[in-house]
C-alpha cells in the first residue's frame, strides 16, 4: 500500500510513538513524586509558624460558601489555632485569590494570625503581593475593613481581603 | 584540540549560552536576585539539556525532518515537567522561587538551539556532553550574576548577610540589565584579550 510508505503515515506513526512514550514516562512519574494534600497541609502550616513547631489535629468540616468567598478546608492545630483555605471572589476580571490563613481565639473572636498565599492555586505573580498579606495580621471581623488595598492591584487585593473575611466569619461561626 | 575539550570549551566560554550567544536572557534577568536562585535554574536546564539532547540523538534517525520541532518540544516538555514534579516533591522552596521560570524551561532557546543545531547531528556522548557543558556554562554565568547581584542588593552571599548595606538598584529590573550587560562586556573583553594573547605567542 502507497499509503504505509508515505512519508506522512511515517510523520503519524514517530510523532504517535514519542507522545506515547512521553506520556508513559510522565504517567509513571507523576505517580512516584506526587506531593498528597497533607503533605501541601504541613507545608502550608510551616511556611505560617516555621517547620515541625505544629501540625494538623483535626480536620473540621468546611462546607461553607457566601457571595464574596468560599472555604476550601479547616483544620484544627494542636496548638490550638486553626488553618483555614479560604477562596476570595470578585478578584481582577472575576477572579479568585486562595489564602492560607491561620485564625487564633482572642477574646472569643477569630483574629487572624498570618495568611500566605496558597501557592499551588493562584496565579503566580499573586506571590508578589507580599505587602497585602502582611497586612492581615491581628486583623478581626470588625478591623479586616479596614485593611487598605495595595496600589495596582485594587481588584487582586480585594479577593485577597474577601477570602480573609470569609474564614473570619466562618471560624467565629463555629463558635471558636 | 581532542573533541571533547573541544565541546567543553564551546560550552563554557567560546559558545557560552548566557554572555557569548545571549540566550536563555529571561531567567537571568528575573533570577539572578540570588545566587542560590541561579544554582537551581541552572541545575534544572542542564537536567533537561541533557536528557533532551540524549534522547534527541538516539531517535534522530527516525524522526522525520517535517516534524521534528514539535517532536524535540514535545521531548523537552516532557523533561521540564519531570524537573517541575521532582521539585516540588523534593525542594519545595526552590520549585517557589523559581515559579513561572520553571514551566518556561521548555521554551529556553538554548535547550531548542542545541537540539536542533548539536543534539540531532551528533553521537549520543558528545550529545549528552554538549548538554552537560552548555548547561553549566550557563548554571556558573547565572550564578556569578546572582552573586554580584545579591551581594550590592542586599550585601548577602548565597542567603548569609555579610554586610549592612544595600543598593536597591541591583534587586531592580534595571539593575538586572545594567549587570548583564557589565558580564557580557567583561566577558568578552577577557576572551578577546586571551584569543590576541595566544596569536601573538603563536607569531600569526
Amino acid at each position: 500500500m502507497k499509503l504505509f510508505k508515505s512519508n506522512a503515515f511515517k510523520c503519524v506513526v514517530v510523532m504517535l510513538s514519542v507522545i506515547l512514550l512521553c506520556g508513559g514516562l510522565l504517567a509513571v512519574l507523576s505517580d512516584l513524586l506526587k506531593v498528597s494534600d497533607t503533605e501541601r497541609i504541613q507545608r502550608s502550616i510551616d511556611k505560617i509558624y516555621g517547620a515541625g513547631v505544629t501540625e494538623i489535629e483535626q480536620v473540621i468540616d468546611a462546607d461553607y460558601k457566601t457571595d464574596f468567598g468560599e472555604i476550601k478546608s479547616c483544620y484544627k492545630l494542636k496548638n490550638g489555632d486553626y488553618l483555614v483555605q479560604s477562596t476570595g471572589k470578585k478578584g481582577y476580571s472575576n477572579g479568585t485569590v486562595t489564602l492560607d490563613i491561620s485564625i487564633t481565639i482572642v477574646d472569643g473572636t477569630a483574629t487572624v494570625k498570618k495568611a500566605v498565599l496558597n501557592g499551588y492555586t493562584s496565579q503566580t505573580l499573586m506571590s508578589q503581593l507580599t505587602s497585602l498579606y502582611n497586612k492581615f495580621a491581628n486583623v478581626n471581623s470588625t478591623t479586616v475593613g479596614d485593611v487598605s488595598v495595595v496600589t495596582g492591584a485594587s481588584m487582586s487585593s480585594t479577593a485577597g481581603i474577601n477570602a480573609v473575611k470569609t474564614a473570619i466569619d466562618f471560624i467565629n461561626r463555629l463558635g471558636g | 584540540m581532542g573533541k571533547f575539550t573541544k565541546i567543553a570549551t564551546d560550552g563554557l566560554i567560546k559558545e557560552n549560552p548566557t554572555l557569548k550567544l545571549v540566550l536563555g536572557t529571561c531567567p537571568t534577568l528575573a533570577l539572578t536576585t540570588a545566587a542560590m536562585n541561579g544554582i537551581g535554574m541552572g541545575l534544572a536546564v542542564t537536567f533537561v539539556l541533557i536528557c533532551s539532547n540524549v534522547l534527541i540523538s538516539l531517535l534522530k534517525k527516525i524522526i522525520p525532518n517535517a516534524i521534528r520541532i514539535p517532536v524535540f518540544v514535545l521531548i523537552i516538555a516532557t523533561f521540564v515537567t519531570i524537573v517541575k514534579l521532582a521539585l516540588d516533591k523534593f525542594i519545595p522552596s526552590l520549585y517557589d522561587t523559581l515559579g513561572v521560570y520553571l514551566p518556561l524551561i521548555v521554551v529556553n532557546c538554548i535547550i531548542l538551539g542545541r537540539a536542533e543545531s548539536f543534539a540531532s547531528k551528533n553521537p549520543v556522548l558528545d550529545s549528552a556532553l554538549d548538554g552537560l557543558f552548555m548547561g553549566l556554562g550557563f548554571t556558573i554565568s547565572i550564578t556569578l550574576m546572582g552573586l554580584v547581584r545579591e551581594f550590592l542588593g542586599s550585601g548577602a552571599v548565597f542567603g548569609i548577610t555579610l554586610f549592612d548595606f544595600s543598593i536597591g538598584f541591583f534587586s531592580s529590573s534595571a539593575g538586572a540589565f545594567f549587570t548583564y550587560g557589565v558580564f557580557i562586556a567583561l566577558f568578552n573583553y577577557c576572551i578577546n584579550k586571551f584569543t590576541r594573547r595566544a596569536k601573538l605567542k603563536k607569531g600569526v
